[in-house]
């Protein structure tokens, strides 16, 4: 039999009955037929490290930490019998958590002693793709790869490098050891996964507020006091559970509404008091049809707009003047105008009303500006920096980041292009200037978009080095494959997220094979370039002395010490912290307060020291790109009517312009809104929406832990049942969808909670996974298509076809 | 042939306060952080399940889904027990909770098949059936309640006395549901749904509805 035969019982089309009757006697049939069917199966069944253990050995100790995964950063106890780590739970005194953990963070032990892991390093000896690879002992392998990067380097020049940091890094391998090498190697094209997941976000806050995590805090007397939550683009309930359980605990509890406005009717949309289906990607055109309603009814918040706001008149006579009304709303995001205005109305009336963005609005060509528009509704109604109200939509978060000392690196110069997928085609043409070596600790050929254009990129380079936990597809690409360590091997902190908690997180177990962690590779290469006396030894062991001296210097940071972390039960503090003793804030931006450790003594630290909207500097940085700080509708060209769109007025075979909102250090490609109908191929009909998967799967990471395929196995694509039945589709076909750009397959998944012209096809999955390997939907994705502003690039919006394989 | 006392004896009714699990479906988010606390707290490996957590879409829904932790009813007349020939399968006739004897069980799968809320698998390792028995260990060893309900992100699970659990939903306002619908005395406690929260009458105004 061949193996996974027995899980093909276990689609998600399956696993959630087909059946329509709930928790009937039919429900009864059918759960009794799967078990039969299970049961028929023979083993070949996963357990590690269960089944190898057996009844546990009890434990002997508990170490406080957090879970490493994904941006809840839940804390977590490590139980450990010896040096064996033999369970994972929540810390039940935890105010934000209370002890609960999604399912990753539970099974996350399967990393540890999984049989997939990546053990020892090794050097390719087939072609590249092909996957032949022969061990190599550490020191060589980090000695040829020194020497072919100092080739790199003498004949390219150092920016002819570029360090990609995948969605397992923490802020000490992105922002740490792999941005010091950047800086003292030279190359400014180092960068992490912020331009495909949410600079956006991070970028729109700090053109508003100077700072980019959200100014709230998830506490049951911060945003859990809320009478209103607008949840827009943001799957909370999938993508952070443990924060949409307080979230919809508290909701419960004090009779709040929640209305969530996506194309899809996700898990927390199915919790929430009403869905909202809207046209992919037309998010902005909503806030502004709110911004109109609330200025036309009078229900904006002038105390408090002047007394902490600037540019807000502008603003209203921009979106008057333009008409934005509900009407013209309605059009572009399909939402009926009564429906604009009855939320508009709610959301300014309620006393207390939170706005949690997300993915929605932040990976789309008008993201940035998208997340702006909300930033202004909320601060038309006055819903900003009090408890239980303001606007969240998580980012990089604060700003945590290591420096070489001054005069130590070589002048950079700009970034060829904030995001890395700008770098693919300068690595395929040497234009505007060559890429040649590519070194990632993350899994690019399932994460970037142009995945075919990137395929012939990478057998374009000269070096391409890959560090993981797990062979995913980007190894078989790679010249060297290096096994990396997770936090609890190594010692680290957890993930940026939505609550500006850092966490640390200690040694637990000994890595496995030769696994060392990222700090350990950069230190050790960067001493084959004379860096070891900024990435000194001693920091090879011990990350907390890194994280102690060299990732807390910013404004702001310096409180955010592992002593501090180490003292606190959850092992976790909220920052900004300016000094050691200084206490944490909870919602920060409270009308009256000063802006922790702001030695100007501002409100909050932008210019004007207040909330800006438009001011004539903010113009001054908008105007080179063609775009204004005033939020002129526009949106991606994947649209099936005509709205208004971005013409490029630079390829990313020429060079651009330098972006003001990342202060130059990249550059970017002018554009101008465009209005004319764009010539379309009708063949192409659907909507297609990315995003992330259920809660089981974060990314590539968890497709090597045999429980989170259990849980969803294949890729799937969400159709509505309308569409599935003009295109002979059933639930459980395989679906062939395609575009100019690629073609993947995926499951059918019929169902009713999602607009009829979109599907959503979720991320993750690539061909070489071991379970249920598939290509990724980043083949659908054009690379070129991106904000010109934060470089996010347009995953939510692209027009493919369908038909059954 | 194996003795089968329970198939003779009369059914044991169940002490005045049964330990059960409550399930709030308003609470629950589908995520299945249920299974993965069952599995690490009970070492269960691939295709083994005590609990499951099921999408369903419901009709006249407009495509909500709606999902149900399906795991161990705690019936007060178990199909399983009635089903097992090897007098493996127990019913405390204090907190009410079902267990199988792993040392008697003979791999017979008849309880799996037997139990219309598909609430036992089958560990294929060890050759015995699998359910839920409320994390015994835990409970024996003052680890606190069942490992799901101190996992559950949504807060949707708690264990406690049944009628204690009931009596505290009422006060909330919320119902229960009906999930006996096999004649077992099945146990476990669901919560309905709520209604939809309309507009809050403090925020209403005259232009409300546009």
């Amino acid at each position: 039999m061949p193996p996974g035969k027995h899980r093909a019982a276990l689609r998600p089309g399956v696993y959630a009955p087909r059946t329509r009757r709930a928790w009937s006697a039919r429900f009864a049939e059918d759960v009794r037929k799967w078990v039969a069917e299970l049961a028929r199966n023979e083993p070949g069944i996963e357990g590690y490290p269960y089944s190898e253990i057996g009844k546990p050995p009890r434990p002997d100790r508990v170490v406080i930490g957090s879970c490493p995964i994904c941006f809840n950063s839940c804390p977590v106890q490590y139980h450990m019998a010896g040096d064996r780590l033999t369970s994972i739970t929540g810390v039940e005194s935890d105010p934000v958590t209370r002890g609960r953990l999604c399912p990753k963070g539970q099974y996350q032990i399967q990393t540890y002693y999984s049989p997939d892991r990546l053990t020892q390093p090794q050097k390719r000896i087939g072609a590249r793709g092909e996957g032949r690879f022969e061990p190599i002992a550490w020191d060589q392998a980090l000695d040829e790869i020194a020497a072919r990067l100092q080739q790199v380097r003498d004949r390219f020049g150092a920016r002819s490098l570029a360090i990609y940091t995948g969605t397992r890094s923490s802020w000490m391998n992105k922002a740490g050891g792999a941005a010091l090498f950047a800086e003292l190697f030279g190359t400014p094209n180092q960068e992490g996964t912020a331009p495909l997941c949410a600079s956006a976000a991070s970028q729109a806050f700090m053109v508003t507020q100077g700072f980019a995590p959200g100014p709230n805090s998830f506490t049951e007397t911060d945003l859990g006091t809320a009478t209103f939550y607008l949840f827009v683009g943001d799957n909370m309930a999938e993508t952070r559970p443990v924060y949409f359980g307080l979230i919809n605990d508290c909701r419960l509890r004090n009779g709040a509404r929640l209305v969530v406005v996506d194309p899809r009717q996700s898990a927390t949309a199915a919790k929430a008091d009403e869905w909202i289906c809207c046209r992919p990607g037309t998010d902005m055109a909503l806030a502004l049809g709110m911004m109109h309603h609330l200025i036309e009814a009078g229900l904006i918040n002038t105390e408090y707009l002047q007394a902490h706001v600037v540019g807000w008149e502008r603003l209203c006579t921009f979106v008057r003047d333009s008409a934005y009304t509900p009407e013209w709303a309605a059009r572009a995001c399909d939402i009926p105008a009564a429906t604009i205005r009855r939320l508009a109305a709610e959301f300014a009336n309620a006393p207390r009303a939170v706005v949690f963005g997300g993915k929605g609005l932040n990976q789309h060509s008008n993201g940035f500006q998208t997340n702006r528009a909300f930033h202004m509704l909320c601060l038309l109604a006055g819903h900003w920096g009090r408890p239980g109200a303001g606007f969240m939509n998580l980012n990089r978060g604060l700003p945590l980041h290591a420096h070489a000392p001054e005069g130590r690196a070589p002048l950079r110069g700009p970034a060829l292009r904030k995001s890395p997928v700008g770098w693919i085609d300068a690595m395929c043409t040497g234009r505007p200037y060559p890429i040649k070596a590519l070194i990632s600790t993350g899994n690019p050929l399932s994460t970037w978009p142009g995945q075919a254009r990137l395929r012939q990129a990478l057998i374009e380079l000269d070096l391409v080095v890959y560090m993981e936990l797990f062979p995913h597809a980007t190894a078989a690409f790679a010249d060297y494959v290096l096994p990396t360590t997770s936090a609890v091997e190594a010692g680290d902190v957890n993930r940026s997220n939505d609550d500006r908690r850092v966490g640390w997180i200690e040694k637990c177990i000994e890595p496995p094979g030769e696994a060392r962690s990222d700090l350990h590779f950069w230190t050790e290469l960067g001493k084959r370039f004379g860096f070891d006396d900024v990435l000194r030894e001693e920091f090879k062991h011990d990350p907390a002395r890194f994280w102690d001296t060299m990732m807390i210097s910013a404004q702001g940071m310096h409180g955010l010490t592992t002593e501090r972390m180490r003292a606190s039960p959850s092992k976790w503090i909220r920052g900004p912290i300016p000094e050691p003793g200084d206490p944490e804030v909870e919602t920060l931006l409270q009308p009256g307060s000063v802006f922790p450790g702001d030695v100007k003594g501002r409100f909050t630290p932008t210019p004007s020291g207040k909330l800006e909207i438009w001011t004539e500097e903010l113009q001054t940085r908008l105007a080179p790109y063609g775009l204004s700080p005033l939020p002129e509708f526009y949106t991606d060209r994947g649209q099936l009517v005509d709205l208004p769109y971005l013409d490029y007025l630079a390829s990313d075979e020429e060079e651009g312009i330098p972006s003001p909102i990342w202060g130059g250090k990249a550059l970017t490609r002018p554009v101008r809104i465009s209005t004319q109908p764009l010539a379309r191929d009708r063949a192409y009909d659907t909507e297609l929406v990315s995003g992330r998967p259920p809660a089981p799967h974060f990314h590539s990471w968890t497709h090597w832990l045999w429980q989170a395929n259990e849980m969803w196995p294949e890729q799937f694509v969400m159709i509505h049942p309308k569409k599935a039945a003009g295109l002979g589709i059933k639930d459980g076909d395989a679906v062939v969808i395609d575009n100019q750009h690629g073609s993947i397959t995926a499951v059918a998944w019929i169902h009713e909670g999602i607009r009829e012209s979109s599907v959503f096809v979720p991320i993750g999955w690539d061909e070489r996974q071991k379970q249920h390997p598939a290509r990724s939907v980043n083949w659908l994705v054009d690379h070129h298509e991106r904000d010109p502003i934060s470089d996010q690039t347009n995953m939510k919006s692209i027009l493919v076809r369908l038909r059954r394989a | 042939m194996v003795d089968n006392p329970a198939a003779d004896k009369p059914l044991q009714e169940p002490g005045p306060e049964p330990l059960v699990l409550l399930i709030d479906l308003e609470r629950c988010t589908g995520c299945r952080a249920c299974e993965a606390a069952c599995k690490l707290e009970n070492r269960l490996g691939e295709g083994m399940f005590r609990n499951r957590v099921f999408w369903m879409p419901p009709e006249d829904s407009n495509g909500r889904f709606e999902f149900v932790v399906a795991v161990c009813q705690q019936c007060v007349r178990p199909a399983c027990l009635r089903a097992c020939g090897a007098a493996a399968i127990s019913k405390d006739p204090v907190t009410g909770v079902v267990e199988i004897d792993s040392d008697h069980c003979t791999g017979c799968q008849e309880c799996v098949l037997a139990c219309p809320y598909g609430a036992v698998s089958f560990d294929y390792r060890r050759h015995k059936a699998e359910k839920c028995n409320l994390c015994a260990d835990r409970r024996a060893t003052g680890r606190g309640g069942p490992a799901c309900a101190a996992a559950c992100p949504g807060r949707a699970i708690a264990f406690g006395p049944r009628s204690a659990l009931i009596e505290r939903a009422h006060d909330d306002g919320r119902h229960v549901r009906n999930v006996d619908r096999f004649g077992l005395g099945a146990s476990t406690v669901y919560l309905e749904r709520t209604p939809p929260s309309a507009v809050r009458a403090t925020g209403e105004r005259d232009d409300a509805t546009g």
